[in-house]
Formats: C-alpha cells, structure tokens, sequence
C-alpha cells in the first residue's frame, strides 16, 4: 500500500493524502456547522384576522415556521407589540390604524427578515353622523374666506363621502386666549388670526367606543384638521383648517350656536337682600367652574339683570329650597380658591317668615344642550330654578319664561 | 505547472471559496495574522523569532477561543458580545443599522435614530459599519477586527522597544501586554479602544521617524501620518486629539531636551517659567480652570451614577446632584488643586482592597497588584530608558502622563476608569519591562562582581 517512497498505492504522498483527506472531511464539517449555526429564516404561513375594522386596536395571530423571540413586528407605519408562543405561532398587537392595506414586517435585533405585503386590510367601519359646535382656529383673512355655509370638507381618497360640511356660520370673532395670571386663567381678546364659529356636520368612523375623524377621536376640546378641496386655497394657501370642537351633539338634535336669551325670573329673599338688587347686577358664579379649572370669564359670557321688579311682601311663607348652590370663589394670599365639591355646598332653606317676591329680567349667555338651553351647567327654560350669585348677595328664583334673541342666533341653518 | 501543485492550488481555492462564504472577515483576519506574524519575526534571531512567534501564536489562539466560546454560546437571532462588552453589543447593533442605510436596506425607524445619536457616537462606527458594507454582516468578524487591531499595535510596539531597549525588555512587555487580563479583554471586545491606542501608536511611531530620519521626505510623510492620525483619533473618541498633540509635543522637546544635561536643564526652567506665566495670565488660567470644572461635573457625574465610585472632590461638592453647576461653578484654584492631585493619586492606586464591592473586582485586585508593579516598575525603566533611547522613552512616557491625567480628572467609576487606564497600559508596559531587566540584570551583575571579588580574594589567599 505504501512503497518505499512513502507513496500510497504508489501515487499519492502519503503526507499529501491525510492533508487531501483532512480538506475533504472540512467540507462536510463546514456544512454541518453552517446548517447548526444559521438561524433560519421565519415565514408566516397565516394571519387572523386579515382584516379589521378601522380605529380598532386587534390581535393579530401569525402562524408559520421558524419564528423567534426578540423578534419587532411593524404593522404599515407603526410598530406592533411580537409576542413568541412557538416556532410556529406568535400574536402581535396592531395598533389602531386609519382604512387601508397594510403591509408586515418582522425585524430582529438589526435587519429586517420578513416583508409581508398587503399582509393586513383595515376596512371603513361604521360611520356616524354628529353636529358639532365650535370653531375654525389659526385662521388668515384669505382662509376665512372660504368658508361658507355648505362648504364642503373632502375625503382623503375624494370618493368617499365628504367627512364634514358646513352648517352655519357667524362672522369672524377675535380669537380668545387664555391667559394665566397667578392661579387663575383669564380670557382676553388676542390679536392675530380670527376665529370663524361654526356648526358641521361631521361623518366620522365608529372605532371601539369612540368616533374618529382621521385619527382624532371627536370630543369637546378636541381639534380636527379639514382637509380642503384640491386647489381650494390656490398654490400657496392652506391644505387644510382646523376646527376646535365647542359642543358635539347626535344629528337630530340640532344644535345651535351659543346665544344671548332674556329670562324672567321670579326671586323670593328676604326684604333686606332684595333691597340689595339693582339693574347692572352681573352673576359672578360663572367666574370659576367647579371641576377645579380657574377661568375667569369675561363679562359677556355672564347673566346681567336688566330689569328689576317691585316688591310683593308675602306674609308666612313657606319656601323650601334644596338645590345646589355655587359658592364665590376664595381669595387666598395665593389667589383666586375654587369651590369645594358641589355636595358639600347643598344648601336647605326653610323660611317661615315674611319674605318679598319679586321678578327680574335677566340677559343670560345660553349654550344649547341636548336638553335644552343652558347657563353654566343651570337649565334655562320656564320652571327651573335659576341661581344668581352678584358680588352683594346671592338669588334663588325661578324662571318665568326664556325669549332667544334672534340677531344672536346665529346664520340660518 | 504540475499535475499535484494544480490539485492543491485547486483545493486550497475551493476551502479558502467556502471560508470566505462563511465569514469573510475570519479570512481576512488570517491573511493579516501571517503578515503579522511574518513582519513581528523579520530579521530576528533564530531563538528571539521563536519565541516571539510562540507568543504572537498563543495571543492568537486564546483570542480565537474565546471569541469561537461567544460564537457557539450566542443566543441565535440576537445581537450578543461578552459581558463586560454591554456597549460593545450597542456599537454592533448601531454599526449594522448604518451599514443598511448605506445598501438602502430597509430600517426600523426607531433604529434610524438610534444609529446616529449623539450619546456614545465614534467615527469608529463607520469604520466597523464599512467593513460591514464590504463584507456583509459580521457580528463576530467585528472582535477579529479589533483583536487584529490590538496585536499590530502590540507588534508595531514591540519592534519599536526592541530596537530601543533591546529583545529581553521588548520581549517581556509582548507577552505582559498580550496576556494582563483587562487588556486581553479589551482586545476581544467591540469597543473603540483598540483602534484608539492604534491611532495614537500610529502618532507616536511617526513622531519617532520624524526626530530620527535625516531624509526630508520621510519626515513630510511622516509628518502627514502624524496629522491624519491625531485628527482622526479625535474622531474615535473626544479628547483623543489633545492627548495625542500634547502627548507628541512633549515627547519631541522631552527627546530634545535629554540629548545634554544643560539642555534638561533649561527646558525645566523654561517649562517652569512658561507655567508660571500661564497661570498669571487670565485667559490661561481661565480656559484651565473652565477645563477643570468640566472634568470635575463630569467626575461629579459619574459619583452619582449608578456603580462603584471613588471621590475626588472636596466633600461639599457632591452635595448637589447634577446637572447642578453652582458649586462647581465656584470652585477656586486650590480646590482644584487638590482635584487634580487626587485623580492623579486615584488613577494610580484605585481600586483599593478596601474599595472592593463585587467578586469580579475581588479577582481584579491580583490584576491591581501588577499594575502597582508596572508602575514602580515603570519608574526604574524610565531612568534607564533615557539612556538608552531618549526619544522612545520620552514618548512613551509622554503618552502615559498625558492620557492618564486627562482620564484621571474625569473619572469616577472604578470600572470605566479601569478601562480607559488600560489605554495606556501599551505605553507603560514597555516602560516597565526595561526597568524589570534592569533591576534583573543588576542584581545578576551585582552577583557576578561580589564572585568575582570572591574569587580574587581566595586567589591572594595563601594555601593553608
């Protein structure tokens, strides 16, 4: 086998075989420690749910072969939570995303390793049709002036129905801006852009427990971005305005700008603080919420006697009053305190002595609510008891009748 | 060419095809190995070049191991590095996310932020993350990237300190810079500091041309590589450019200056003089003190991390927590004083035994004994080095006074200060192995002199 040259079969160095052999068994080895070292690649077999309504946070289940932990899953734009159950099965948690096809991908700790596309399909849910009350903010005199009463506020895709259209409309206002002064907010005229008050109509999509437009769940205090009709405000104009959300009602429930009305209200109080009232008198309750919010209003925003009635003595009257009562704010060496919780302020009046009745004519700036016109969370409408706190004394009456000033009313629906 | 040479240049292509499929850098780091290898044992002895190749060897291997440890126990699908190396796993991950953004890879957007953020950033990021562009992802190719790094500036040392100190001294420090624990990690790691004390090494070794080549050209060249490496290591890591520039500038007028003893002299007094005048002057004085407090907040900030600190401060200013500046702000000249004098204190004693918290600082401790010895060691190799070679010496010592300092006022972690200390460990160990063999050789001569007078005494001695 080997010659006396340390040939093998008189051919081959032996040397040079065991190299020869040595390389040819590294081949094998190579191999082997590539298929035990690599980390395959994981494939998604299945997803469930393929499609989901839109604005609606989902699991997601993907079922499929060699999927791993510390995997980061993105759904479209936004990142998906990857939780590993096995090889073969993992759930994400998709966020909730607008209508569209989205596509998945998976990424471990540096490069993306999956890319499923049109993996995920976010489908238009329900709609729902609200009136909402506010106004158009951050407005220039040019974008002011393309809003109208029935303009109309396009949908992305431009097939789709509008998302909102406009109602009524009432002059451009100076916009208000708070400003803070010690602890409490005041309201002040600011100079800059207008503000447009607005009634739309808004179609948004039902998502959970909540309606959305785009992505902004619709809400009092919430701002909504518009979008204008291609070309609308010309090359260098706006794409879109914005509109703060005073009031949001159901459609049906027509909702109406805040208004200025006239109530009269019979007061019953003793002769001594019915002395103390005269025309002028402005209701200082409004000047502080109870929830804990400071804002000081400015004197429109507050009811005004405007007329006092004469005296009517009643001998023995029995008056029972149980309502809640504001109470002024505090001053503190830290400023204007807000009340107390509204339980604690309840107050249970029995007079059996002599008492005066008489009726006043108050100016009160309403906001229109579901359940009818409204003063700083009092109903203002024929039989409910009205509250008026002046500076001097506070007032319990109750409302004879409510005339709406139709100049305030704003532009016709 | 033959029928059999045909059969293994055939071979030979076929596994160097199929090891460059599988890691291409591990190829690389072959080819660079023997070059290594073939340039640290050039025209050396027979019996020095065997055990210079058996140490270069040996380095090689215990890195290869311990990197093929982290590579079979890694964690598949993650990014993983050993576990003093956590920001070495933090480069790696941001270094691949460059090198995708460089294909047009698609990225995480989260990982696009994190790539280039501010904290942490080196240049040293694009150049791991190039590699990666050249090669393709190399999560492990990246420690044979750094542990190549480490051993050509260990081999460009040693054949520097050879011809300077002779092969007893250079072979001595090899082996203790190839084989002192915390530098042996360092080399295996992610981090930037190996190409950072490669810069600066590059730095020094054009220094040295500079003052010894007669030819202009050289020293042109020379003085361009000096330039490209100091303005590129000030890349690497902030800071590095002053050290380097300071640390070459007195290593040039120290190798100057010790050519005659009146010139030693007048540098002194000039030195001297120069920093008197400094500090009278108001911007000088200023810009050390606005430098100061910077390095003492940043001290500051490190105490009140998270981790095994040491103070350095007077006591009332660790009173306030960062990012408060006004003590800071206030401190006068002596107090600063005082800081500077105890980092320099720190950088040589910490840790202490009494400032152990951890096991893994328990085992540090016999490390922190040889340091103490490389130190004092050090200092004896110092005296004979400039007799030897003054401008090596001078540099050496430049590059060590230099670089600790600067890490000594700004640190306050015992294990982040460990690890910048080992930056100029390279610069020491040379240093320290001189004086070893001098101390050796002395005594060795000491002994040989007093049998020597031994034997002529017996020799006067008449026979009894």
């Amino acid at each position: 086998v080997i010659d006396d040259r340390g040939r093998l079969f008189g051919k081959v160095n032996l040397i040079d075989a065991a190299v020869g052999v040595f390389v040819l068994l590294l081949i094998p080895l190579a191999y082997g420690a590539f298929l035990l070292f690599r980390v395959p690649a994981p494939t998604i077999e299945s997803l469930q749910p393929a499609t989901v309504a839109d604005h609606t946070p989902v699991a997601m289940t993907i079922r499929g072969q060699n999927l791993r932990p510390y995997l980061r899953a993105r759904v479209g734009p936004m990142a998906a939570e990857f939780f590993l159950q096995s090889p073969t099965l993992a759930e994400i948690k998709v966020p909730a995303l607008p209508a569209g096809t989205y596509d998945l991908e998976l990424y471990d700790e540096s490069n993306r390793i999956l890319l499923k596309t049109a993996a995920l399909t976010v489908g238009v849910a329900s709609t729902m049709k609200l009136e909402a009350v506010g106004s158009f903010v951050g407005l220039s005199k040019d974008a002011a002036a393309l809003i109208d009463v029935g303009t109309r506020f396009p949908s992305r895709n431009g097939s789709a129905p509008a998302v909102a259209e406009v109602l009524a409309l009432r002059p451009p206002e100076l916009a208000m801006r708070r400003v803070k002064i010690g602890p409490a907010t005041f309201a002040a005229a600011a100079v800059g852009p207008s503000l447009v008050p607005a009634i739309l109509r808004i179609n948004c999509a039902v998502g959970g427990d909540v309606c959305t437009l785009d992505v902004t769940a619709l809400a009092e205090g919430a701002t909504i971005a518009l979008p204008l009709a291609a070309g609308a405000a010309g090359s260098n104009g706006p794409d879109r305005l914005q509109f703060v959300i005073n009031q949001i009602f159901p459609v049906g429930f027509h909702a109406a700008f805040p208004a200025v009305v006239t109530a009269r209200i019979r007061f019953v109080a003793e002769a001594e603080l019915a002395r103390m009232v005269k025309v002028g008198d402005v209701d200082v309750s409004a000047a502080l919420s109870t929830d804990g919010t400071r804002s000081v209003t400015l004197d429109s925003n507050r009811a005004v006697l405007t007329a006092v009635g004469r005296d009517t003595p009643t001998t023995n009257a029995q008056i029972v009053v149980d309502s809640p009562f504001r109470r002024s704010p505090q001053l503190t060496s830290s400023g204007l305190e807000p009340p107390a919780a509204d339980d604690s302020h309840r107050r249970g009046v029995q007079y059996q002595h002599p008492m005066v009745v008489f009726t006043c004519t108050v100016r009160i700036p309403a906001v229109f609510t579901p359940s009818g016109w409204s003063y700083n969370a009092q109903p203002v409408k024929g039989g409910a008891l009205f509250n008026f706190e002046s500076v001097s004394g506070t007032l319990i009456g109750t409302i004879l009748d409510v005339k709406v000033e139709p100049e305030n009313a704003g532009t016709s629906r | 060419m033959t029928g059999r040479l045909r059969v293994w240049a055939i071979g030979a292509g076929v596994v160097l095809g199929l090891a460059y499929a599988l890691s291409p850098l591990a190829v690389w780091f072959a080819f660079v190995m023997i070059a290594l290898l073939w340039t640290a044992a050039r025209d050396l002895p027979a019996d020095e070049r065997r055990v210079v190749l058996a140490v270069l060897s040996v380095a090689i291997a215990l890195r290869l191991v311990a990197v093929a440890i982290l590579f079979i126990g890694a964690d598949t699908g993650r990014m993983v590095s050993f576990f003093w190396d956590g920001d070495g796993i933090f480069l790696k991950k941001r270094a691949i996310w460059i090198r995708n953004l460089w294909l047009g890879l698609p990225l995480e957007p989260s990982d696009l932020t994190y790539a280039f953020e501010t904290y942490g950033w080196t240049s040293y990021l694009f150049v791991i993350a190039y590699l990666q562009y050249l090669v393709g992802p190399a999560p492990f190719g990246i420690h044979l990237f750094n542990i190549a790094i480490s051993l050509a500036t260990a081999m460009l040392l040693y054949r520097v300190a050879r011809r300077a100190y002779g092969s007893h001294a250079a072979i001595l420090g090899l082996a203790t810079l190839l084989f002192l624990p915390t530098p042996f990690m360092w080399s295996i790691s992610a981090l930037k500091e190996s190409l950072y004390v490669l810069l600066e090494v590059c730095a020094m070794l054009a220094a040295i041309v500079i003052l010894r080549r007669t030819s202009v050209l050289v020293k042109i060249a020379a003085l361009g590589l000096l330039v490209a490496a100091v303005v590129m290591n000030g890349t690497v890591r902030s800071g590095a450019r002053e050290i380097s520039a300071l640390a070459v500038a007195a290593g040039i007028v120290g190798s100057l200056a010790a050519r005659r003893i009146s010139l030693a002299i007048l540098t002194v007094v000039l030195v001297t003089l120069g920093a008197y005048s400094g500090w009278r002057s108001n911007v000088v004085s200023s810009q050390v003190m606005t430098r100061l407090r910077a390095a003492a907040f940043q001290h500051i900030g490190h105490v009140h991390t998270e981790g095994n600190s040491y103070k350095l401060l007077d006591e009332h200013f660790y009173s306030q927590e960062p990012p408060s500046t006004t003590a800071i702000g206030a401190m006068t000249a002596r107090e600063a004083a005082r800081f500077v004098a105890r980092a320099c204190l720190a950088f040589v004693l910490v840790p202490l035994p009494s400032q152990v918290k951890s096991a893994p600082e328990l085992l540090f401790l016999a490390q922190q004994v040889v340091w103490y010895a490389l130190v004092v060691l050090a200092l004896v190799g110092l005296a004979a080095g400039f007799r030897r070679d003054a401008a090596v010496t001078s540099l050496l010592m430049a590059f060590s006074v230099a670089g600790g300092v600067v890490i000594a006022v700004a640190s306050g972690n015992i294990g982040t200060m460990v690890r910048h200390r080992d930056t100029i460990v390279p610069f020491v160990v040379w240093l320290s192995a001189l004086g070893a063999v001098e101390l050796i050789t002395g005594v060795a001569n000491f002994g040989a002199r007093a049998a020597a007078r031994e034997s002529v005494v017996a020799a006067r001695t008449p026979c009894q």
